[in-house]
């Protein structure tokens, strides 16, 4: 379900995408500083998005220096030097969402050989999401029990596009407002709300053909036979989400990266969404 | 279609075995709102039927139902969509009426359930065309739902007569002035 919201580089100003790829490179120096090198490998551009609105509602901003990355020394990027507890926030919930998703994956797995591979990197997420918790044990408690929740919408394979969309979203809503001190609290939980559920919908569509083939639980696949009106009604509900979400965040007009955020939700969505349709049709 | 035939009874069932059948077809078809719908309007026929016939009866019927829909509006307009929410579910399925539907759309859009909210939304409006606010509501989630977020482009707002810059005010005057000489007056002497 990794790294769907992604930035769309060519309607981004110089400017704005080195803000972005700063903020990308500050979370994966605190994954390595915070979880060690290997935990890096684990970065993707949707926690970015979650250390990003974060940083951008946050009271005080987040300055930026600029420094060298160690995977690539010959290429500069830009470090934030404050907003550390929203960066160690995102990079804890990164390692305890990886657990869930490798518990997940062996959970759902079919074939015994991958299933063993998820067995031999559990133990070491398993440790991670336990240095994590002693930090951040709230997050550990949201994730889990939406994940049960999850669990539960799946048994019950549900048609309701809503229904399933739920957990996700809730997840995404409740890991933007934790600890978060903003007066504009309703509207960032609805913002996190529409992320959440838009990151579902576009994985479930991503998932489609995967799922029908191994005949796992996906509410598209439940809801229609044909392919082709599949495919429509699917991108309508997420570009319908996408809308909202625009609207929301006219609403919650940040502090600061504002043209970031606008233009993930404008091209960034839109752009993702014609990849997995292309995809889709292949 | 005979309306006791949707619920599976025989003409003349008693009041209680209508609402158990009921019951138990909306349990079974829960998930289809077509099947829904159809078992909701033969169950308020039955009802109605059963109240006399005349019309007397379910406009009153309305006025209570509308009567506390104010409330919900207050409730969603105050922001405390989950008290809303419930009052509407607390409503029998019999006086739910297009108002009914568009307030439930409208605590699911704030709730983010976006898909269950445009159903509502159309039903609404398809039990009212007539109504404005029904209309827009469900226009507003059509529209989203094909073109997704747009923000205006900030160089076509201020398209228009508005746009009226130092040189177009020249040009104007030049383009009276050429106008008064042809016809034999003069608006700017000097040329």
């Amino acid at each position: 379900m990794f790294g769907y919201v992604k930035a769309y580089k060519p309607e981004l100003k110089c400017k704005d995408f080195d803000v972005y790829q700063g903020v990308y490179c500050s979370l994966c120096r605190r994954l390595g500083r915070d979880y060690g090198l290997l935990a890096r490998l684990t970065l993707n551009y949707d926690f970015a998005l979650l250390a990003l609105a974060r940083l951008s509602a946050a009271e005080e901003c987040c300055g930026f220096e600029a420094s060298r990355c160690s995977f690539n020394p010959t290429k500069k990027c830009l470090n934030c030097t404050g907003g550390a507890e929203h960066l160690a926030f995102a990079a804890a919930a990164a390692m305890i969402m990886c657990y869930y998703k490798v518990l997940d994956n062996i959970a759902d797995e079919r074939s015994w050989f991958k299933r063993l591979l998820f067995y031999l990197i559990k133990p070491y997420f398993s440790l991670k999401r336990k240095q994590a918790m002693k930090k951040f044990s709230q997050i550990d408690e949201v994730i889990a029990e939406v994940m049960r929740q999850q669990t539960q919408t799946e048994r019950s394979r549900t048609a309701s596009i809503d229904a399933a969309a739920h957990p996700s979203a809730l997840a995404m809503s409740r890991l933007l407002t934790l600890e978060m001190k903003t007066e504009k609290s309703e509207t960032l939980e609805r913002f996190g709300y529409l992320v959440g559920r838009w990151v579902y919908l576009i994985d479930a569509l991503d998932d489609c053909e995967k799922d029908r083939v191994s005949g796992s639980y996906n509410v598209f696949n439940l809801k229609f036979e044909k392919e082709e009106e599949k495919k429509e009604y699917a991108a309508g509900a997420i570009r319908l989400t996408a809308a909202e979400l625009g609207e929301c965040f006219e609403a919650l007009q940040p502090k600061r990266f504002g043209a970031i955020l606008e233009n993930i939700i404008q091209f960034g969505m839109e752009n993702t969404l014609q990849k997995v349709l292309k995809e889709e049709s292949k | 279609m005979n309306p006791y035939e949707v619920l599976g009874l025989a003409p003349g069932a008693s009041d209680a075995q209508v609402r158990a059948a009921y019951k138990e077809k909306a349990r079974l078809f829960a998930d289809d709102p077509a099947q829904m719908r159809e078992i909701d309007r033969a169950y308020d026929e039955i009802v109605m039927n059963q109240m006399g016939g005349g019309y007397s009866q379910p406009q009153s019927d309305y006025a209570q139902g509308s009567v506390s829909l104010g409330e919900v509006r207050a409730k969603i307009n105050a922001g405390r969509v989950d008290e809303a929410d419930s009052l509407l579910e607390a409503m029998p399925v019999t006086l739910r009426s297009a108002e009914w539907y568009y307030l439930k759309g409208t605590v699911q859009h704030r709730k983010g359930w976006l898909e269950d909210a445009a159903e509502n939304f159309d039903r609404a409006a398809q039990m009212e065309p007539g109504n404005g606010e029904y209309r827009r509501a469900r226009d507003t989630i059509r529209q989203n739902r094909s073109a997704g977020y747009r923000t205006e482009d900030p160089n076509k707002k201020n398209d228009g007569c508005l746009n009226c810059s130092a040189c177009d005010m020249c040009s104007g005057l030049l383009c009276a002035d050429c106008c008064c000489e042809c016809m034999g007056g003069d608006l700017i002497p000097c040329c």
